[in-house]
């Protein structure tokens, strides 16, 4: 078993080099083809003043006519490799690192297993999605050259900042062995509220996010008290409270959006030197305080133990209900900061926003090595979830992959990431 | 006699590490074989190669003179070697009768079940065991020692020749001890050869013949039980002199630290009051069931109580949840290490700090510099073999999970520590090492309630022994040298209500 899967390391970056080889050679063919052309060129204008000759009754003595070239199968195939090459060089370069990451790394388990060291935390799969999302940028980099302007760069950070938030909340739930399903409905409502306070009763627009964001966090409690005091499963209580909340939202405006905000909210999302400043800034706070919360202080270690096992947790004096409830209130409160960068960047407020939010936040956590059972997981980890699927989603739009295709591959690589997730763990079980 | 399963220089090679090195083990038709040595001396991985969980690297294996090769369980049980784990392997659901003819139901013809013909095959099997177990009950509601008697019984329904136990006394009581012996020898007399780990070395003079001991993944010797004793065996065991089996000291008790009075919560715990002193260890004796672990968890705040006062030094406490407990200074390590003890997939050191969070750092940041001194500084105190602090508690062997957990409480600086069942499953070193943590804590005038099966164990570290039954405490004794096995065990099969 062990043996071959370094066989497969093996193939993989023999094949790596072979392709990169073969695309390297059809590149240096590239003169001897423009060659074959350009007599292809000069026997097809031949032949054109030939008949033209012909037509007008001339005769064409002084027009050589070059012979015809002769495509060989070999001038084909190099012809096919060039056309295909940004694909074939994607496909290489992929080879080659899953080879010779795979290789290193059984190398260095090795290496750890004799020193008698075991495995450590979860470091080393934090590394192994950082290997990833690396290799997804040099992919996207080859394949389309648009991937690395400055222009592109700002709208993938666009396109996650949403899904940045609410991840970042969505970590400390599942972390705590909970889900929380109800992450969309809550930022649509929430940025219809933002509407209405600021357009039917003008309201300033400062106080009016502050009581957006809380009313989320209100939001959150109740998924919260719900769990913690009625002993609700997470996963059905969040759902209820989702197509509450959702309903809610067609309800407070009649299913109608909202649009034209003030400008000082606009703002939020507005561009100062080019770049979108003040989300910026948000984002940062975000993930900085969850990033501090989970490691630095009691409330999120209490959030691993709740998670890890409840039992013990409540052995060592942890109030349970207390957790839970603040692990909700927190993913609430960030979907109302979502709600305020989604409302203020579109400006306008639909019913149906953010609607299938839900699904990327637990994606990016669980790409970011989480583990749906509790108890693991980290910021770092998410934060490169998200980077990923955010890339992922960019890469394919620059590709022109439509919709349908692209929530395949999304979910496909939730599914690739549960199975290293499930692999992993039994992997460590049976190390033991 | 003629050696009738014999595995011979079986090597087992995990990556980076010598599991087993050319160990052998030999057993007689008919023979109990005790199979001993401490944690992590590859007696569960030779067993798991003869189980066929595991596949060998060298050697040979013999069965019945012939040559085999055991590459899979459904190998091993061809040959009718079957295994009873430590966790049985029974499905809580379903009848016991269909337990024992899991997998291989008795069938009509090839679509239905002849129900009627398994039920009285398995009541049958069942009798011959002497066991009180109606066939058609669920296993759920049955007790752990009946439990273990279906596993035998399916053993048996399979024909087993080699029936491996793998620590079959764990869970039971010592009737219950009593009567599983029992069914030993009977197996014995029908030529079935038994391989049998245990812990409990007084156990294994009693029931087995033969024993190998296997230390670092090698033999250390192979002996007749009846011509060794005690302290040879743990000589060989754990490779050096122990002094003693119970390191007891003597202190002075001071001042009462802990009294309960009259605490009722549910059927188990019926109006049990105690007190414990600092500097001495109150031993709780019991048999399963007696309602000990209640008592303890009802203290602790753990499970809801009807009535009764806790006094903590003189001081009435209002104790509603563990939270409460931990506040007015007492500790409580569980018997469930692993269910309860432990958050498994954080590393030690998030483990040890878990209850006193609020002393590294006196706002909301966490001191984590000050964490690694303080969890460094216990491992080395309790001598916890693991390359890093942040090595996960699921990785730990048994005894270094105990100190993990007796390191939790000892950080909390608490005035009373209830210990259940200290030192179930960890093996003879470390178990001296517990006793001697516990030492330490009653020297620095900490009260120490200590709830054990071990008879032994009691008798060896309590200063006074109080014991249980049913729900209330029918004794109270002071250690003084007169106390006997047989005098707890009056009281705990009632005491005086005997004669009343």
């Amino acid at each position: 078993m062990k043996k071959n899967i370094k066989l497969v390391f093996i193939v993989c970056l023999v094949l790596g080099i072979l392709l990169a080889a073969l695309n390297l050679f059809a590149a240096s063919q590239r003169g001897h083809l423009a060659e074959l052309e350009e007599q292809q060129a000069a026997r097809k204008k031949a032949l054109g003043q030939i008949a033209a000759a012909d037509v007008l009754g001339i005769n064409p003595d002084d027009v050589v006519v070059p012979d015809e070239v002769e495509l060989t199968a070999m001038d084909k195939f190099v012809i096919g490799v060039n056309n295909a090459s940004s694909m074939l060089w994607v496909c290489a370069v992929d080879l080659i690192i899953i080879g010779a990451g795979g290789l290193l790394y059984t190398m260095f388990k090795k290496k750890k297993r004799e020193s008698g060291e075991k495995k450590l935390s979860s470091s080393n799969n934090v590394l192994g999605i950082v290997i990833a999302l690396l290799a997804l940028c040099l992919d996207l980099a080859i394949a389309t050259p648009v991937f690395l302007t400055p222009s592109n760069f700002l709208n993938v950070f666009q396109q996650i900042s949403i899904n940045f938030v609410v991840a970042v909340g969505m970590t400390f739930v599942i972390i705590s062995g909970g889900i929380d399903l109800s992450v969309g409905s809550n930022i649509a409502l929430s940025g219809l509220l933002m509407g209405i306070l600021m357009k039917n009763y003008n309201v300033p627009v400062f106080v009016t996010i502050l009581v957006c964001i809380l009313f989320s966090g209100f939001v959150g409690l109740v998924n919260g008290m719900l769990i913690s005091f009625l002993n609700l499963p997470p996963f059905i209580a969040t759902l209820g409270t989702m197509s509450i909340v959702r309903g809610g939202a067609y309800t407070v405006t009649a299913g109608q959006p909202i649009y034209t905000f003030p400008a000082g909210f606009t703002a939020v999302s507005g561009r100062v030197a080019g770049i979108p400043l003040w989300s910026t800034l948000i984002m940062l706070v975000v993930i900085v305080l969850g990033w501090y919360i989970l490691r630095y202080t009691r409330i999120g270690r209490f959030t691993y133990a709740v998670g890890g096992n409840e039992n013990c947790a409540r052995l060592s004096g942890i109030n349970l209900k207390k957790v839970k409830c603040f692990v909700y209130v927190v993913s609430g409160l960030c979907c109302g900061v979502a709600a305020l960068l989604l409302s203020s960047r579109l400006d306008s407020a639909l019913p149906t926003n953010a609607d299938g939010q839900e699904m990327d936040a637990i994606a990016a956590v669980v790409i970011g090595g989480t583990s749906m059972s509790g108890g693991e997981g980290s910021m770092i980890g998410t934060l490169i979830g998200i980077l990923i699927i955010g890339i992922i989603a960019n890469g394919l739009n620059l590709l022109g992959v439509a919709q349908g295709p692209q929530k395949m591959v999304k979910g496909m690589i939730i599914v690739v990431a549960v199975i290293i997730d499930v692999i992993r763990r039994k992997a460590s079980q049976s190390s033991k | 006699m003629a050696e009738f399963l014999e595995m011979r220089g079986i090597v087992k090679r995990f990556p980076g590490v010598l599991a087993l090195d050319h160990v052998n083990l030999s057993v007689r038709k008919g023979e109990v074989h005790a199979l001993l040595g401490e944690n992590g001396a590859g007696k569960s991985t030779l067993m798991k190669i003869l189980s066929g969980a595991y596949q060998k690297d060298e050697g040979d294996i013999f069965f019945d003179g012939q040559k085999v090769e055991i590459n899979s369980a459904q190998d091993a049980q061809a040959l009718n070697i079957s295994t009873i784990y430590q966790e049985l392997n029974l499905t809580e659901q379903l009848t016991v009768a269909e337990n024992i003819f899991m997998g291989r139901q008795l069938m009509k013809n090839r679509f239905m079940v002849d129900w009627r013909r398994m039920y009285d095959e398995a009541q049958k099997l069942l009798d011959e065991l002497g066991v009180a177990v109606n066939a058609h009950q669920l296993v759920r509601d049955l007790g752990v020692a009946q439990k273990q008697m279906v596993e035998v019984a399916k053993a048996l329904s399979i024909n087993s020749r080699v029936l491996i136990l793998d620590e079959p006394t764990a869970p039971l009581t010592n009737r219950e001890i009593d009567t599983l012996f029992d069914t030993i020898r009977m197996l014995k007399g029908k030529g079935v050869s038994m391989i049998y780990i245990s812990h409990r070395l007084e156990e294994v003079m009693e029931i087995c013949d033969r024993a190998t001991i296997m230390r670092d993944g090698t033999n250390v010797t192979a002996m007749n039980v009846a011509d060794t004793n005690l302290d040879e065996i743990i000589r060989y065991m754990v490779g050096r002199e122990l002094k003693e089996k119970f390191p007891k000291i003597q202190t002075h008790p001071g001042q009462e630290r802990l009294r309960v009075e009259n605490i009722h919560a549910g059927k188990q715990v019926q109006g049990v009051s105690l007190s414990a002193r600092g500097g001495e260890i109150l031993g709780i004796a019991g048999l399963v069931g007696a309602g000990r672990t209640e008592t303890a968890r009802a203290i602790f705040g753990m499970d809801p109580k009807e009535s009764g006062d806790i006094y903590v030094d003189g001081q009435r406490v209002e104790i509603n949840q563990p939270l409460d407990a931990i506040k007015v200074g007492i500790g409580f390590v569980t018997e469930d290490r692993k269910g309860e003890g432990l958050v498994l997939p954080l590393p030690i050191s998030q483990n040890m700090t878990l209850a006193t969070l609020d002393k590294l750092g006196a706002s909301l940041h966490l001191n984590l510099g000050k964490e690694k001194a303080v969890v460094n500084e216990y491992i080395g105190k309790l001598n916890i073999k693991t390359p890093s602090p942040q090595q996960l508690a699921r990785n730990l062997s048994g005894g270094n999970q105990q100190k993990v957990v007796l390191a939790k409480w000892l950080l909390s600086d608490s005035k009373v520590i209830i210990f259940d069942e200290p030192t179930r499953g960890i093996d003879v070193g470390a178990k001296i090492e517990v006793y001697n943590i516990i030492n330490d804590l009653i020297r620095s005038g900490v009260a120490v309630i200590m709830i054990s099966s071990e008879l032994p164990e009691i008798l060896g570290m309590s200063d006074r022994v109080a014991v249980m039954h049913q729900g209330t405490i029918t004794g109270v004794f002071d250690n003084d040298g007169t106390l006997t096995q047989e005098k707890i065990l009056y009281y705990a099969t009632g005491g005086d209500k005997h004669t009343a």
